[in-house]
């Protein structure tokens, strides 16, 4: 057994942007063949949104022959690109023939798109009686609401995640973290290994119909199992407790530093003090026990502050936790893959060498599955538009190069 | 309780073995309990799993068989108790290890070696065993045995520092999100680790950290991103400007998610609020310079967004393929058309807790459905079946271990 125990499992990945992509990713970095099926006429919008890169104006037109993104380098390498325009009758013939040779389909067309083109679960199973297929959607391939469009913010709106972000004294204001998007991404994965399950096991494929908006919502157990119990909505309570106090975040040295602190124990309380230092205020009768410190907590945040605001963030983590008390330092999204411990975790890994970025110096993702023995791993850089067309219909599809030549004649490569 | 008889799941061959606490572990076994796998969830004698007091419960009466959050993530699998720090549990357990294709706790290694359920020790026992740990920061690294909380896990990931307004603390995901995300994460990487056992017959271990995940499921990106430009993704309040036209909005009886991100999305955003003047301003008309003027555009917005409702809105925008949706409470969701033609909301009765509905499949399959087959077990519920019908311990023996608190 080698590290890539996916390997020998095809996948036909149709998917664009984000959840489908890094569904079939994790497939991909333990060893499955993926191929993306993109088109020339609706490019993936990981390909074309430029993101800023230090130093360099941004860029407005990317040759997609010779240049990926860092999203799209992160979402799909170890993929291969295939274009066919399949709104072409012949396109769609060259697609079925593919998911003939595969073990799973990923897409995330809009329910009627895929059925328009007959490019259904139904038809796949015509040529691939076992094929397994997962579809992902907003609202699910069928129901009242089945043709909505949404983008994460929105998604996350229905979902009911977004209704749960925000401060005591404001309106909700939603996280902005398109948080279903990547959330969808990791039940996708688990889905089609549970599809592959079955499949060993009793040669059956199915169809997985992912609605993003069900996804999402079994995320929120204890605030739906609120409403449904006693019709009770939740306050919101930024990052207040209901009943425990110090509780929250606290300024450290410079410029947006800040440090979390959750004391929910007496143990925890008795640490924090000892951290501080022992100072008269902790034997306050205010602060005295659980009750007390909630009633009291203004206060309370305060004079923590007053320690906490001459101190680095990691500096007064260390201290807290030295003495248990549960705390972290407020990280950035430039912090994090610098920090110590996300370093040891080995969460991030550079770009490929013979990755088609504009920079040399970049990062992406390394697998999500931690896995000691088969752990799986990035191995070839995402593909420029198209790159593998001689691969999957030469190799895979065993067609001559002037077939090949007369279908991008045609059109029906693009 | 007898089980109801569906068809088959998809995961319907594999035992896992439970000992979880709150939602990262339970939420991980609790997705292979829904797709067929015979979970059997081990708690501490008389008080179990934490979950248990944590609520919500009815009329907000506590009770260890009525917590919300326990009934939700325990459905499907069955449960007994165990004092694992005991050798005699520790010697029952091994029993049972012995037979399953999976174990899921949350141990740190110094401690699982104490027990004697480091994987070196039990893939001993079964070659083929598969041992997920799922802890807030892993088994190894300088932060591994740090105390932590979902704050704490949001803050130290790089979520908190994006979320919550500019000028004011960062907050966070909802409160437990993180061990959703984890849990399915892990799961994930089990079945997969199952795919390779399947193939040469050797199981391995899994270091699952909700601090991981969390950095790279939901912030991975944005470092990536972070990374090439040299500036931390900001942290921007009630709205995501550099997508364009992407806020969180009032309007007459709630919160809408306003998005019209691309340049045609937001002409016809234009259309759907009947054509105002200020829609052919030309600051309007790309996604920067609508970033950049960001609290005009949503003054003009506003007041057409108070005279409509959520629904109105939507279906409007819908119309219009304009990719607005409400914000939706938990109330609207629990009672959603769609979600209830969905099916979205099982009901099972529980013999203590009674007759709840609950939330249901993240997906749907085919040919091997997620299925609501029992309810989450009461404490211990399913001792004597585990331990004398499967294990073979006689009545004298389960009854002295029982009395001496080991079961």
């Amino acid at each position: 057994m080698n590290q890539y125990p996916l390997r020998g499992i095809r996948v036909i990945d149709f998917s664009w942007v984000w959840a489908g992509p890094l569904g079939a990713r994790q497939l991909g970095d333990m060893g499955a063949e993926v191929i993306k099926v993109e088109s020339h006429r609706r490019i993936d919008l990981a390909r074309r949104h430029p993101t800023r890169i230090k130093g360099r104006p941004l860029k407005n037109e990317i040759d997609h022959d010779s240049e990926v993104l860092i999203n799209f380098e992160n979402y799909n390498r170890n993929k291969l690109s295939v274009t066919l325009d399949l709104g072409n009758e012949e396109a769609r013939l060259i697609a079925k023939r593919l998911v003939g040779l595969a073990d799973v389909v990923v897409e995330n067309f809009p329910p009627r798109v895929m059925k328009k083109w007959g490019l259904s679960y139904d038809e796949f199973c015509k040529v691939n009686p076992s094929i397994i297929m997962i579809s992902l959607s907003a609202a699910g391939q069928w129901g009242p609401l089945r043709d909505i469009m949404t983008y994460g913010p929105s998604l996350g709106g229905l979902a009911g995640v977004e209704t749960l972000v925000g401060y005591e004294d404001d309106m909700p204001l939603g996280s902005h973290r398109d948080a279903t998007d990547p959330m969808a991404a990791v039940f996708a994965g688990f889905a089609v290994m549970a599809a592959l399950r079955y499949k060993n096991r009793t040669g059956k494929g199915q169809h997985i119909d992912m609605s993003q908006w069900e996804a999402g919502a079994t995320t929120i157990g204890y605030p739906l199992m609120d409403w449904i119990m006693n019709k009770r909505n939740p306050k919101l309570m930024g990052t207040k407790h209901p009943w425990a106090a110090p509780h929250g975040c606290y300024r450290c040295l410079g410029d947006d530093k800040w440090v979390s602190i959750s004391v929910i124990g007496e143990e925890e309380w008795l640490g924090l003090c000892r951290a501080v230092g022992d100072p008269e205020w902790a034997r306050d009768e205010r602060f005295k026990d659980a009750a007390s410190r909630k009633m009291n907590e203004e206060e309370l945040d305060h004079l923590i502050e007053g320690w906490t605001s001459e101190l680095a963030s990691y500096d007064a983590m260390l201290r807290l936790q030295e003495q248990g008390v549960p705390s972290a330092a407020t990280l950035n999204t430039l912090e994090i893959p610098k920090d110590p411990h996300f370093i040891s975790r080995h969460l991030w890994t550079t770009i490929l060498p013979n990755s088609k970025l504009e920079v040399d110096d970049a990062i992406m993702e390394n697998p999500y599955w931690k896995l000691s023995r088969t752990p799986g791993a990035p191995y070839r850089p995402a593909p420029t538009l198209g790159r593998d067309q001689n691969y999957v219909l030469g190799e895979l599809l065993g067609m001559s190069q002037d077939e090949i030549a007369e279908l991008n004649k045609k059109g029906v490569l693009l | 309780m007898k089980e109801l008889q569906m068809p088959e799941g998809a995961l319907s061959d594999l035992t896992i073995l439970e000992l979880g606490e709150m939602v990262s572990v339970p939420f991980c076994t609790k997705l292979m309990a829904d797709m067929g796998a015979e979970v059997i969830k081990i708690e501490t004698p008389l008080t179990g799993d934490s979950a248990r007091q944590a609520g919500p419960f009815p009329d907000d009466i506590p009770h260890q068989e009525k917590s919300g959050l326990f009934l939700y993530l325990n459905a499907n699998k069955l449960g007994i108790t165990l004092d694992i720090s005991k050798v005699e549990g520790q010697e029952l357990l091994h029993h049972l290890i012995a037979k399953a294709d999976v174990i899921v706790y949350s141990l740190q290694p110094e401690d699982a070696e104490r027990l004697h359920l480091n994987y070196d020790y039990l893939k001993e026992l079964n070659e083929g065993i598969v041992v997920c740990s799922i802890t807030p920061f892993g088994l190894a690294g300088p932060y591994r045995s740090f105390k932590a909380t979902y704050l704490t896990v949001n803050h130290i990931s790089g979520a908190a520092s994006t979320i919550g307004r500019p000028e004011r603390e960062p907050i966070t995901m909802p409160e437990g999100w993180e061990g959703y995300l984890t849990g399915v994460t892990a799961a994930g990487a089990i079945l997969c680790a199952l795919h390779a056992r399947d193939m040469d017959g050797k199981g391995q271990d899994l270091d699952m950290a909700e601090a991981d995940v969390m950095a790279t499921v939901l912030m991975g990106a944005r470092a990536n991103m972070a990374y090439l430009a040299g500036e931390p993704t900001p942290r921007t309040g009630h709205r995501m400007p550099v997508m364009g036209t992407n806020v969180t909005m009032p309007c007459k009886d709630g919160y809408i998610a306003l998005v019209a991100n691309e340049d045609d999305q937001f002409q016809r955003l234009v259309e759907v609020m009947g054509n105002p003047e200020w829609g052919k301003e030309e600051i309007f008309s790309t996604r920067p310079s609508r970033a950049a003027c960001a609290d005009a555009l949503e003054d003009l917005m506003l007041p057409w967004l108070m005279e409509h409702t959520k629904e109105e809105i939507f279906s409007s925008c819908q119309a219009g393929r304009v990719p607005t949706a409400p914000m939706y409470t938990p109330e609207e969701i629990a009672n959603h058309p769609h979600l209830v033609e969905r099916g979205f909301f099982p009901e099972i009765e529980h013999p203590v807790a009674g007759k709840w509905r609950y939330p249901g499949a993240p997906c749907l399959f085919s040919e091997s459905p997620w299925a609501l087959r029992r309810p989450a077990p009461t404490l211990g519920e399913h001792n004597s079946e585990v331990y004398c019908d499967r294990l073979g311990l006689s009545l004298k023996d389960f009854l002295g271990l029982r009395d001496q608190g080991i079961i």
